[in-house]
């Protein structure tokens, strides 16, 4: 205790910074565990994708494909054989990805176990409620500063991954098939309103079960079925283009129409890229983008809802 | 804020937690004027806790009406401080930050007393600044979760068995501070308690519940004033009532005692005594069917003049 406050002189305004400072370190101080273990994933993650682009795998593949599809040399499909730095590069790059794209869930579980539902229960919650903030207030700010924290170390990761995507279409270290059509179009600011989805669906889910373990359960569960279900959706919504040229899809594919039955297709670099081209990223981005952020904003307001139906 | 707003007014106030299951409070109307300290009293599961979680604006009331300090317990939110029978606190953080996070809290009041918390909380030096509230015990975490009350120097205090778990030489400490804020600030204090020992000697406020309705409301001394134990002592086993109402009537040795509420002189061969308040109440909490008692400053304004319309009437 730096400074033993004794105001008694009513209702006088502290400087609104300070409170708004101190209200932020409550949080922080209350949820630090949490903080730290965010912290470190977003430090360690950051620290693996950059060595994904300059450690030993990435270097090495870029040098297995280098020159490659140029005259005089081979075409960038046919790999060599002894090209394993190549695999393991695409290999390392499909696990960060989906690392990246089930974490939401993880901060849904998070969120109504730990961060309102724990609360909840063991009464602190309301031990909160009954100081000078009322609930709504409380609520905002316990989902607040989690929003900016996860939406920056979010952001911060997806840049830097998408940043990597590039380099690797640049150098031709992706082979073109539906999973890197995937990850062309499903990796942007999307990924960072699932992780806000997460957020709010947590503490909807809190305030519906009371328990954390239920919430937990449940909140990861409905919001990795919501990914689940709008994930084909993406790139489905939009008309498909039958004759593009090369080099208009994704990392310079063909934006070929994709079939099974399509066996002319099925060795050739262009096969089955979903018939998107690569100009309708921003669009398929900021629509998902959209869409999801609604989601996220109705199980917020729903949770608003049920906490101020249950508290005068 | 008008002086003559009582502490707590309730009128018809009942609670049910869900429609399936049975209130756990019906239909209770009372006042509480402010200055005093009230002893909540009444068994397991008479809606004591309840009560005081609807004052503290936690839980809102099925129907009926309740005004802590002239306002509704949401806007009251800062003049009030409560203390759950469970004592929550974040059981990851120090005392130390355990008291900041109550100042941060109650920044926009401007109201926090850093140095009354810290009284409170380390009064006896037994607590040490960094210690985690998990490793602390009932009694200690029970010190800390008043300290908060204090720090916020609330207009009204809602302690829900504040006692329960301290050792008597903290509990006598603790009684003393509450004694003082209530002398010195005017802070009027709401003790629940189903023992009903406790309370007695600190309170001079009495709200007995059982089963959900209240039983008596009011000054303990008038309360008790209104109240006789009956002595019979010459083999008479049932009391001549005449005129008085009889809460409760047990055989005791050869003849039989009784708790009246007497009107006019007690009829017969009686040894008529004050009883205690332990007897009062116990005996209201044997005999459900008792009616109800509310002496005339535990009656809620409303209800009052409704009760001088309908005398008015009746002498007319």
């Amino acid at each position: 205790m730096s400074s033993s406050i004794t105001t008694r002189t009513g209702p006088a305004a502290p400087s609104r910074i300070r409170t708004a400072r101190g209200r932020l370190l409550m949080v922080l101080r209350l949820h630090r565990s949490a903080m730290w273990i965010w912290i470190a994933f977003v430090v360690i993650t950051a620290a693996v994708l950059l060595w994904l682009r300059f450690g030993p795998y990435g270097t090495a593949a870029a040098q297995v494909q280098a020159g490659c599809g140029t005259s005089g040399h081979r075409a960038c499909s046919s790999t060599p054989l002894g090209a394993d730095a190549l695999h393991a590069f695409e290999y390392s790059v499909s696990n960060v990805s989906s690392l990246l794209r089930n974490f939401a869930p993880v901060v849904a579980a998070w969120a109504g176990g730990a961060l309102i539902a724990r609360e909840l229960e063991n009464g602190t919650a309301e031990l909160a409620w009954t100081q000078a903030i009322s609930p709504t207030r409380w609520l905002a700010e316990k989902l607040a500063v989690p929003a900016v924290l996860l939406t920056a170390g979010t952001g911060l990761l997806m840049f830097q991954f998408r940043g990597l995507l590039d380099w690797a279409g640049d150098h031709h270290l992706l082979r073109a098939g539906y999973e890197t059509n995937d990850l062309y179009f499903a990796f942007g600011p999307s990924i960072v309103a699932y992780v806000l989805l997460g957020l709010t669906i947590g503490a909807l889910t809190a305030f519906l079960t009371r328990g954390p373990l239920p919430a937990l359960g449940i909140s990861a569960l409905a919001t990795w079925t919501t990914s689940w279900v709008i994930n084909p959706w993406r790139t489905q919504i939009w008309p498909t283009v039958t004759d593009t040229a090369k080099g208009d899809g994704p990392f310079g594919f063909a934006a070929t129409p994709c079939e099974w039955d399509q066996a002319d297709f099925k060795y050739s670099i262009d096969a089955c890229l979903g018939a998107q081209p690569a100009s309708r990223y921003w669009p398929v981005q900021l629509t998902e983008t959209g869409f999801v952020l609604v989601l996220a904003v109705v199980a917020g307001a729903a949770a608003f809802w049920l906490m101020r139906r249950r508290t005068p | 804020m008008t002086d003559s707003a009582a502490a707590l007014e309730a009128t018809g106030l009942s609670m049910s937690y869900s429609r399936r299951k049975e209130a756990v409070l019906v239909d209770c109307s009372f006042r509480l004027p402010q200055g005093r300290i009230c002893a909540l009293a009444g068994p397991n599961g008479a809606g004591k806790s309840t009560l005081l979680r609807l004052a503290a604006g936690l839980l809102r009331p099925s129907s009926g009406t309740l005004t802590v300090l002239g306002q509704t317990p949401a806007e009251a939110r800062s003049r009030i401080a409560y203390v759950a029978q469970s004592k929550p606190l974040p059981p990851h953080l120090s005392v130390t930050d355990t008291l900041r996070h109550g100042a941060e809290l109650n920044r926009p009041s401007g109201r926090w007393d850093q140095q009354a918390a810290e009284r409170i909380a380390y009064g006896d030096g037994g607590l040490k600044p960094a210690e985690k509230i998990r490793s602390l015990s009932g009694g200690q975490r029970t010190r800390i979760a008043l300290a908060l009350a204090f720090g916020k120097r609330a207009e009204l205090m809602l302690l829900d068995e504040p006692m329960a778990d301290l050792d008597p030489l903290a509990r006598r400490q603790l009684t003393g501070a509450l004694m003082s804020a209530a002398t010195e600030h005017g802070t009027t204090i709401v003790m629940s308690s189903h023992v009903i020992a406790e309370l007695e000697g600190s309170c001079d406020f009495l709200l007995l519940v059982a089963g959900g309705r209240l039983r008596l409301g009011g000054d303990i001394e008038e309360v008790m004033a209104a109240h006789t134990l009956l002595t019979g002592t010459s083999g008479t086993s049932v009391l001549d009532t005449g005129g008085h109402t009889v809460i409760d009537q047990r055989p005791a040795g050869r003849g039989c005692t009784a708790l009246v509420r007497p009107h006019g002189e007690p009829a017969g061969d009686w040894l008529a005594e004050r009883p205690t308040q332990e007897e009062v109440v116990l005996a209201h909490l044997r005999n459900t069917e008792a009616p109800p008692l509310l002496t005339e400053t535990a009656t809620p304004r409303s209800l009052q003049r409704a009760q001088r319309a309908r005398s008015q009437e009746n002498a007319a």
